[in-house]
């Protein structure tokens, strides 16, 4: 009997030769994964790519992009640049973002150091110290070009190589207007339809050369795209044409401001105002982005909306202009129409606070200036005015004005040319300016004169001429 | 357990898969704040998206298989097995490039070779490689991935892999510990497998009797019916598979994922459970992997690339309908680790 028990018990415990193999062979596999892990991370933490590396622009992001989210305090605390800059941090996903607060001077050589140890989310460190260094180089200046025939095309050239100037664009019908994206690598521009009078908006890639058709206005002209400053969303002017209703005596409908949504996929657009019966025209964001300003014509006011709070504040003007914006959003500068003596109409700046809605005015009557245009520098410690003051010279001359005092310094001063359209260049040094040469060198009045596009360091006074029979200039930093 | 028993527990499984995907959508549209409608847009963009690419790498294979199934006969191929068990098994893992089937059609054609004579091994080794290493999957991978680490990877790691378990099986398995009492039924007495102790070199080679050629006609006839049937059998798994994927996609928020996918470790295993539980026939998958090669680690994609032709849910029912429920754990087990193992050094080891 107990022979017999014995038997069966050995039977239970007897485990077949294969079964015995492969018990065999799993052990050794998770002795082997537990060999694997215990000889710890060789790789650690990947950088797939960093940019920018040899040629910068001035606005361009730097950006690290990890094999894995990372945990955003231990790169920030190991991420340097020399020299030191300040800037914002931003993540997408595993990719570090980090936005230089002010654009970096032209010729700069910034390098940049990830130090090792940075971790990811699972625990993983960045083995190795990540370096790599770039040069800043100079502001190309876009437009349009030629002003006197069509098709116009987006050209760009280099302010100190004139003669290397390139055509971006090569659209038969022609470009309508266009902008280029804060960090330079884009160009949104509105594009004609010959064939049905329409204008769409197209974005294209200059890193790439990839075109992208971003609005579908079938019967609307959808131009002048503003880019919000970080680049994610484009406000842009709308106009229904109304087509299918002209038997019906409907017209085209007024401007409108509509927004499109880049960081969507597909790109979503919308009116700026639900209310549609609030007109707008010349959007222009605020330096964060959380604020934008349109001329409302039907109001005569400019609009202030806050995409913060929803709320909206009107500033009345009947210049037609949305003004400038000033670079910390708090104030806003915009030209007004004022009848002066002798039932003489002229153009005065304004500076409303916009804490408290006061009005400082700038330049008021009897004075005999015209003030078109003002601009204010990047860093917010000068601005850029076209002025036309009969007493002194003829045609509008740019000033430069301290904001604190209003004190202005005339820095151009050729009566042959009046400025009519300037911007100033991220890193505040420069101003690009589209200028028309109201007389010849005869000091006669001009009378083949075509718009030329110049930039003026405001530094050294150095003025150079970048094209001719060209217009719309715009900076790519 | 009866024949149909696999069966019952596919259903069930369909069902809990796709109670899981109605359970996961609701809880996400009930927690998220973005509008229930925009999720819905969202999830049925990329299921279509993940379906329509998928779908001709599945029609092909389904395809493939049908004219296999009626202008080749088992007994070609085991006829011209080498004798050498090391050398069969190894040459086992290249026979999916003579049927190029998925994991779900693999089964019933290892199980008809089996009847033929075909060594155990041998048979192990085409079952786990045949899903990966045919011309279909080497083309959808390539059209995802191009050519490359991951090709290249693939390929090696599957065939590493299939033929490291066949060779274990040349070694310590006979029919009777491996192959289910039906299986065993359908083999001819004089039959013996190759590789296993009680075989000798000259019983590699089986007696069998060769089954005569179809027409033309009637084998393309029959070709594009067994298509049929495959493209909708399959075509089942892809629909849900893809559902799968897509819900994840949109439903589960991809900080989350990116999370699980970052550990060296716990990302092969995410990557395996899933493709496990995806399901996803071997000549889509690629496409599906698309999705996570952002989130997940390059060992884990390898794993999930790897391991999910090899094992998944509907193969391992199948599996059990052939072999033995053990052999059927080992079947799982053994693909499990070996791939594992690997995923975890590439994580550890290789910069990619």
């Amino acid at each position: 009997m107990a022979s017999a028990d014995t038997q069966l018990q050995s039977a239970r415990l007897h485990i077949p030769h294969f079964d015995r193999v492969i018990l065999a062979v799993i052990v050794v596999l998770i002795g082997l994964i537990l060999l694997v892990i215990s000889m710890g991370d060789r790789v650690g933490v990947i950088v797939h790519r960093v940019v920018p590396e040899g040629i910068a622009r001035s606005t361009s992001p730097i950006i690290i992009e990890f094999s894995e989210p990372m945990n955003r305090e231990s790169v920030a605390a190991r991420f340097s640049t020399a020299p030191n800059m300040d800037g914002d941090i931003t993540w997408n996903g595993s990719t570090f973002i980090f936005k230089p607060v002010e654009a970096i001077a032209p010729g700069e050589n910034v390098s940049v150091l990830l130090e090792k140890g940075a971790s990811s989310a699972s625990g993983r460190e960045l083995l190795h110290n990540i370096s790599f260094d770039f040069t800043v180089r100079t502001p190309h200046v876009a437009y349009l070009f030629p002003a006197n025939d069509a098709p116009s095309n987006i050209w760009v050239a280099d302010p100190n190589n004139p003669e290397s100037a390139q055509q971006l664009t090569f659209s038969p019908s022609g470009i309508y207007d266009f902008s280029v994206s804060p960090d330079g690598s884009m160009i949104a521009f509105s594009e004609n339809n010959s064939e049905t009078g329409t204008q769409d908006l197209k974005l294209l890639d200059l890193e790439t050369g990839g075109l992208e058709q971003i609005t579908n206005c079938v019967d609307s002209a959808c131009t002048n795209p503003v880019w919000r400053p970080d680049g994610q969303m484009i406000a842009y002017e709308r106009v229904e044409l109304n087509s299918d209703m002209a038997q019906q005596g409907v017209g085209i409908s007024p401007t409108r401001v509509w927004t499109l949504d880049l960081s969507r996929r597909p790109v979503e657009t919308r009116p700026l105002f639900s209310d549609l019966q609030r007109l707008g025209h010349s959007p222009q964001w605020s330096a964060d982005g959380s604020r934008i300003a349109v001329y409302d014509s039907a109001m005569g006011a400019i609009l202030l909306y806050d995409f913060t709070d929803g709320s909206l504040e009107a500033v009345p003007s009947r210049a037609g202009s949305s003004g400038a914006l000033s670079p910390d959003g708090t104030a806003l500068l915009y030209p007004e129409i004022v009848l002066t003596e002798g039932a003489m109409t002229h153009s005065y700046l304004r500076m409303v606070i916009l804490d408290d809605n006061q009005v400082i005015p700038i330049t008021d009557p009897p004075q005999s200036t015209d003030d078109a245009r003002a601009a204010w520098r990047p860093d917010g410690q000068q601005i850029a005015v076209s002025r036309r003051d009969e007493s002194l010279i003829r045609g509008y001359q740019i000033y430069l004005l301290d904001p604190e005092n209003f004190d202005a310094r005339m820095i151009t001063d050729d009566p042959r040319y009046t400025n009519m359209f300037f911007l100033w260049d991220p890193t505040g040094q420069s101003l690009v300016i589209h200028r028309f040469p109201e007389l010849d060198e005869n000091m006669q009045p001009n009378m083949n004169g075509l718009p030329e596009i110049w930039t003026l360091n405001t530094l050294t006074g150095e003025l150079i001429q970048v094209a001719q029979n060209a217009w719309m200039p715009r900076w790519l930093p | 357990m009866t024949a149909e028993t696999p069966s019952v527990f596919r259903r069930f499984a369909l069902a809990a898969l796709i109670l899981l995907l109605v359970a996961v959508a609701l809880m996400a549209v009930l927690t998220s704040n973005r509008d229930p409608g925009t999720l819905l847009n969202i999830f049925t963009t990329r299921f279509l998206g993940i379906f329509l690419e998928a779908a001709p790498f599945l029609l092909l294979g389904a395809l493939a298989s049908g004219l296999i199934d009626s202008f080749v006969r088992p007994d070609d191929i085991a006829r011209l097995m080498p004798r050498n068990p090391a050398i069969a098994t190894v040459v086992g893992a290249f026979m999916g490039f003579i049927f190029p089937v998925c994991e779900c059609g693999v089964v019933p054609v290892v199980r008809r070779l089996y009847t033929k004579g075909l060594p155990i091994s041998v048979g192990v080794t085409f079952l786990l490689a045949a899903p990966v290493i045919n011309p279909v999957v080497l083309v959808s991978t390539y059209v995802a991935y191009g050519f490359g680490p991951v090709l290249i990877g693939r390929f090696v790691i599957t065939i590493v892999v299939a033929i490291i378990i066949g060779l274990i099986f040349a070694v310590a398995a006979r029919p009777r510990d491996v192959l289910r009492a039906s299986t065993l039924a359908m083999i001819p007495p004089p039959v013996v497998a190759g590789g296993s102790p009680e075989a000798s070199a000259s019983d590699i080679i089986p007696i069998y009797t060769r089954a005569p050629r179809k027409p033309l006609g009637v084998g393309l006839r029959d070709a594009m019916g067994t298509a049929a049937d495959d493209f909708f059998d399959m075509g089942r798994y892809l629909i849900i598979g893809s559902m799968l994927a897509a819900a994840m996609q949109t439903f589960i928020p991809q900080e989350a994922m990116a999370t699980l996918g970052s550990g060296p470790v716990t990302s092969v295993l995410v990557m395996q459970a899933l493709a496990f539980l995806l399901s996803v026939c071997s000549t889509v998958d690629a496409f599906l992997s698309l999705a996570f090669v952002n989130t997940f680690t390059p060992g884990s994609i390898m794993a999930f690339l790897t391991f999910g032709p090899m094992v998944d849910i509907k193969s391992m029912l199948m599996f059990a309908g052939v072999f033995k429920p053990r052999v059927v754990a080992y079947l799982i087990i053994l693909p499990f680790l070996l791939t594992l193992l690997i995923g975890v050094w590439i994580n550890l080891n290789v910069p990619l």
